[in-house]
């Protein structure tokens, strides 16, 4: 009996326009269910822009326009996880304009060792007279056992050579990328000087990193002096320029840093 | 039985094509209703005469399926960590061309930064992008590559710059030196980082390039100008822009 009451309640509310309440007296809402709902076949609503009735195209979901609107569907914008496969987790970038220079006395002894000093791993303290490019030390992320740690790193390297002469004057030169203090990728140069003083070079390196705890990481970006060739006086700066040619804008530093992961623990996108 | 009779004629007599409108005489739905409505319990999807309908758990999205008849819920999550600072839009266009130049040498002083794009700037037409950003943290990443190569005999070097110019003022340049003979080639590089610019709908991006010394000779970049050694396609420059902010 109580049913056929509410059923007439709403026959009369289609004549009338009132607010319908089903369960209840005193509805709130054009029409207001005290109690749940079932659908058995699509919600559909208004688009207010042009008039339209929507029931969204496949995956997408109902999403609120706030008072006054009704809610719309919109396709949400977030990869969806396939197993075993690697997702960009983790992006920063970092710029430096300090840099590092090194006098002539300044040559790092490691480097006698070069091959045997210079392996994955190797702790920062025994590095002779490497110095590390200051902005670029940097925290960054890891949120997976399993991930991949790309550095992308981009420096000037400048000396104020003299122009040259008829003997081979350069200057050896390497860049290690540090994570937490322990080697993960060098790379080594040489400069040379040319009939043009002060010359300078763009040195480019990528480095990457495995599978490295979950947790925050510091990287950073060491220079040095390796040895030098028929030249005892000149100055090295690497980031940052030596000789008025150039400045330390175009000289700054960049470093990349990506983090691509096999995700393991997720979130809910709600907050 | 005298009640379910009762209920299935109402809705015959009622309402026409077994459609009920709510503040409307002409549904267009099974239930159409003009107005808002007011769910005090559970929004249930896909129940049958038999079944009662899904209400989906905690946590989960009313959802739209093609290959279902009704809507259905469903679990929608991330990858922990995404969202610190990530990867918001990117970019890559490239120019095959490039610019050339000859004539009387350029200036070898430094370049400021911010300097504006002047007439001794030459635009690769097609290395040239918009970005926006919306978020007050943010870091821009540039990269450029592209090969430059020089005429003239060995005893000549020419040097040049690459920048990449945001709103037409210099935020990054590079300088190098080509040396060798007719036809020497080498590929430029160019990464940078900005950090947090202005937030902005459509900023420009411009890579383009200058001449220093030319002692005498051309000099192209990202074209060819001694097709012995190189073709345009060979000395294509590309530049990919990357904003990073947090969500």
């Amino acid at each position: 009996m109580k049913n056929i009451l509410s059923l007439l309640f709403l026959s009369i509310g289609l004549s009338v326009s009132a607010q319908i309440g089903i369960k209840t007296v005193t509805p709130r809402a054009k029409l207001d269910v005290n109690g749940d709902i079932n659908l058995r076949n699509k919600l559909v609503v208004l688009n207010t822009t042009d008039n339209s009735l929507v029931q969204g195209t496949n995956g997408q979901i109902l999403v609120s326009q706030g008072e006054n609107y009704p809610p719309i569907w919109k396709t949400l914008r977030i990869p969806e996880y396939e197993p075993n496969q690697f997702y960009l987790i983790f992006n920063n970038s970092f710029s430096d304009r300090t840099g590092v220079t090194f006098t002539g006395t300044e040559e790092s002894s490691t480097r006698s060792t070069r091959s045997t000093s210079f392996v994955k791993g190797s702790d920062f303290s025994t590095f002779n007279n490497f110095k590390k490019i200051n902005a670029l030390s940097q925290p960054f992320q890891v949120y997976s056992t399993d991930s991949k740690t790309y550095f992308q790193f981009e420096t000037v390297v400048h000396t104020n050579f003299p122009a040259n002469g008829a003997t081979d004057t350069s200057i050896d030169y390497a860049c290690g990328i540090f994570v937490d203090n322990k080697l993960v990728n060098l790379r080594q140069g040489n400069i040379k000087a040319s009939t043009a003083s002060n010359t300078f070079l763009t040195h480019n390196q990528i480095g990457i990193a495995s599978n490295l705890t979950k947790g925050t990481h510091t990287v950073s970006v060491a220079c040095s002096r390796l040895q030098s060739y028929n030249t005892n006086n000149a100055t090295l700066g690497i980031g940052i320029n030596v000789a008025t040619n150039i400045d330390s804008f175009i000289a700054q530093s960049s470093l990349k840093v990506d983090v691509y992961e096999i995700p393991q623990v997720f979130n809910t996108i709600l907050n | 039985m005298k009640k379910i009779f009762l209920i299935t004629l109402l809705l015959g007599v009622g309402l026409s094509k077994a459609q009920v409108g709510i503040n409307t005489n002409t549904p267009v739905n099974t239930l159409d209703i003009n107005g808002d409505v007011n769910v005090n319990k559970e929004l249930r999807t896909g129940g049958t005469n038999t079944v009662k309908g899904n209400a989906g758990n905690a946590g989960e999205i009313f959802h739209n399926n093609s290959d279902l008849v009704s809507n259905d819920w469903k679990s929608i999550k991330i990858a922990d960590g995404q969202g610190s600072m990530a990867l918001f839009s990117i970019n890559t266009v490239s120019d095959k061309v490039g610019a050339t130049f000859s004539g009387a040498n350029g200036s070898t002083s430094p370049y400021a930064e911010n300097a504006a794009l002047d007439a001794t700037w030459t635009v690769l037409t097609g290395a040239v992008d918009t970005f926006s950003i919306t978020n007050a943290t943010n870091k821009v990443v540039f990269t450029f590559q592209t090969t430059t190569q020089k005429t003239a005999n060995a005893n000549s070097s020419i040097s040049y710059a690459c920048g990449i110019f945001v709103n037409n003022t210099l935020k990054a340049v590079r300088t190098d030196v080509l040396v060798g003979g007719d036809g020497t080639n080498k590929i430029f590089n160019l990464n940078a980082t900005l950090t947090n610019l202005t937030p902005q709908n459509n900023y420009s991006v411009k890579a383009a390039c200058t001449k220093r010394n030319l002692n005498s000779g051309t000099l192209g970049t990202g074209k060819a100008v001694n097709t012995t050694y190189l073709n345009d396609d060979m000395a294509q420059s590309v530049l990919t822009t990357q904003v990073l902010q947090p969500y």
